[in-house]
């Protein structure tokens, strides 16, 4: 049984269709990365597998299941989402913001925390390497650190797949490694995950499958090595770029300039 | 935390005795005690006019607070309050449709039981919501501007019916500022009821309203049922302040600051602040209800004028310490 099961899906805002055709299943610990230029429908796809928007046509399978034919409840067990950029309304501490991760384990009407919750609110923030935030206010965290606590929010809710948009974006190369070791360890603990990219050299390194979107449509999905070559990239981003293989033999995409 | 709590739990304690005794008559707190055990010379005043009039300002204090608090973050807005739906113009459509009645059809129980008040202030609430309303789902834009709308659209049928009708408009005047002037113990029970149930359901949901705090789709890939959360929390939310306004009529600011009070004294968690809001909101309105009633008496200032310039200053003091935006 897949993990994630997506056939012949078809979805637009409006008159314009986002995405058209897009057809892909993962196994269990895959690491699929999304990658394809602004407005290609990533982020879309992510909404659409984790059931916040629904499909004109098609079916999306979680554990075999239809997505649709979920409660918000069992379907918050099985599958997280850390969203591109989490802004609380008002300035919660970090400890407040991750156990909201612990609502679907927890009964509706007055939850209260266990040892074992708490117990896994600070194994979340072990794992993100942000155990020295809990009692910070989330508010006063650089963009980086913040990625981690939301990262940690989906963590505590431990679910076995994990969707994540954008893990990378507006962070600096330090930030940019430190969240790709958080998402590499995750993977090595056997969780499935699906994550949008713009960063295509991160993609490369983390991810055993890729998804190319162009324009809303899929252009290819298979093992990184394979989709990643310099003729698909430069189709899908319209631009030309080099393959360069670095010395620890993983290879690195440039875009050519001139 | 617990320590500021008491402090409140103690201040509105002494607000509540403070407005037992102070009034056109002020009554000694020895003869207030004595008055709750026997039968003495104050007796009548104070368990047919104070008691009631106190209780039901800590009342409305507290629901209109809670109810802010809660629409605040339901709808991650924090310029939100219990009028939000169009509740208030609605609200005081009835009520001038119910002054009006009860003078042209000399039907003085009109004016006294808030039926009128309370059905408006709902069928607007629930007008908003059928416009907001887009496919099983009530975008949180969608409300608000649909709330204006109603809003705007009461308000205007208020002046027009007050223009037509050509009478007196003190009540109508007096309603629309607020007012706890002439509350018996038949006020009581609707609005008690109804704002200790919401208080007790919004903290019970407090975690969930922290999620919806950090955006509709981190609540509901959270496992809330966003829409059902929504849904619950308007309607209940509606049917307290309805309860409230109908018997005190328009009193503003409230539902708006004191829950922006108590994130800044106790936290921001919903869990926390629910029920602070609760007893900050009690206490700023009895306070209030005092210094309406004695700052200019025999006559009485409308309570809402009091709230403003109360709360004001003190929330101001609040957002100076602390520094930071909500």
């Amino acid at each position: 049984m897949f993990d994630v099961e997506v056939q012949n899906l078809l979805f637009s805002y409006s008159k314009e269709i986002t995405l058209k055709d897009i057809s892909f299943a993962t196994d269990p610990g895959d690491f699929v990365g999304i990658l394809g230029p602004n407005g290609s429908g990533k982020t879309t796809l992510l909404k659409l597998i984790a059931g916040i928007l629904k499909p004109d046509k098609g079916v999306i399978k979680i554990k075999g299941k239809r997505v649709d034919s979920f409660k918000r409840r069992d379907l918050a067990r099985i599958l997280g989402f850390v969203t591109q950029e989490l802004s609380p309304l008002f300035s919660f501490t970090v400890h407040r913001i991750i156990e909201t991760g612990l609502i679907p384990h927890k009964p509706r009407l007055f939850p209260s925390l266990t040892e074992s919750d708490e117990n896994r609110i600070k194994v979340a923030l072990q794992n993100t390497g942000s155990e020295s935030f809990l009692k910070r206010s989330f508010h006063t965290l650089s963009a980086g650190e913040q990625r981690r606590v939301s990262i940690a929010r989906v963590l505590a809710q431990n679910t076995p797949i994990i969707l994540v948009d954008e893990p990378m974006a507006h962070l600096d190369p330090g930030h940019v490694v430190s969240i790709s070791r958080v998402l590499k360890k995750l993977s090595a603990d056997g969780k499935t995950i699906i994550a949008a990219f713009h960063d295509i050299n991160a993609a490369f390194s983390l991810c055993n499958k890729i998804l190319f979107l162009k324009k809303g449509k899929m252009y290819g999905y298979g093992s990184a090595k394979e989709i990643l070559t310099e003729v698909n990239l430069e189709r899908v981003y319209g631009t030309r770029f080099q393959l360069i293989k670095g010395s620890d033999s993983h290879f690195f995409v440039v875009p050519k300039f001139h | 935390m617990t320590r500021k709590f008491l402090i409140a739990s103690v201040l509105l304690l002494s607000a509540l005795l403070l407005g037992i005794c102070l009034g056109s008559v002020h009554i000694p707190v020895a003869e207030v005690l004595r008055s709750v055990v026997e039968k003495t010379r104050w007796s009548q005043i104070l368990w047919n006019v104070r008691f009631p009039r106190v209780l039901l300002s800590v009342i409305a204090g507290a629901g209109l607070s809670v109810v802010g608090n809660a629409f605040q973050g339901l709808l991650k807005n924090p310029l939100v309050d219990p009028y939000l739906l169009g509740i208030s113009s609605g609200a005081s459509f009835g009520a001038v449709v119910a002054i009006f009645l009860a003078e042209v059809l000399n039907a003085s129980f009109l004016r006294e039981v808030p039926t009128l008040t309370f059905a408006f202030g709902i069928v607007a609430a629930l007008l908003a919501l059928i416009l907001a309303r887009r496919q099983n789902t009530v975008p949180v834009t969608e409300l608000i501007l649909s709330g204006v709308l109603i809003n705007i659209l009461f308000s205007a049928a208020t002046v027009l019916f007050v223009m037509l009708a050509k009478r007196n408009i003190t009540h109508v005047y007096m309603w629309l500022f607020g007012t706890f002037s002439g509350t018996g113990w038949r006020d009581i029970p609707v609005p008690l009821l109804s704002v200790a149930g919401f208080t007790i359901l919004t903290s019970g949901l407090g975690m969930r309203l922290n999620a919806m705090s950090l955006g509709e789709t981190e609540a509901m890939t959270s496992g809330v049922e966003v829409e059902k959360l929504k849904m619950l929390v308007y309607i209940t939310g509606t049917f307290t302040t309805a309860a409230i306004v109908s018997r005190t009529g328009m009193i503003g600011f409230v539902g708006l600051i004191v829950p922006h009070m108590a994130r800044r004294i106790f936290g921001n968690d919903h869990r926390i602040s629910i029920p602070t809001s609760a007893v900050l909101g009690g206490l700023l309105l009895c306070t209030c209800d005092v210094i309406s009633r004695t700052a200019l008496s025999p006559s009485e200032i409308p309570v809402g004028v009091i709230t403003a310039f109360v709360g004001a200053p003190v929330m101001f003091v609040l957002l100076r310490r602390s520094g930071r935006s909500v």
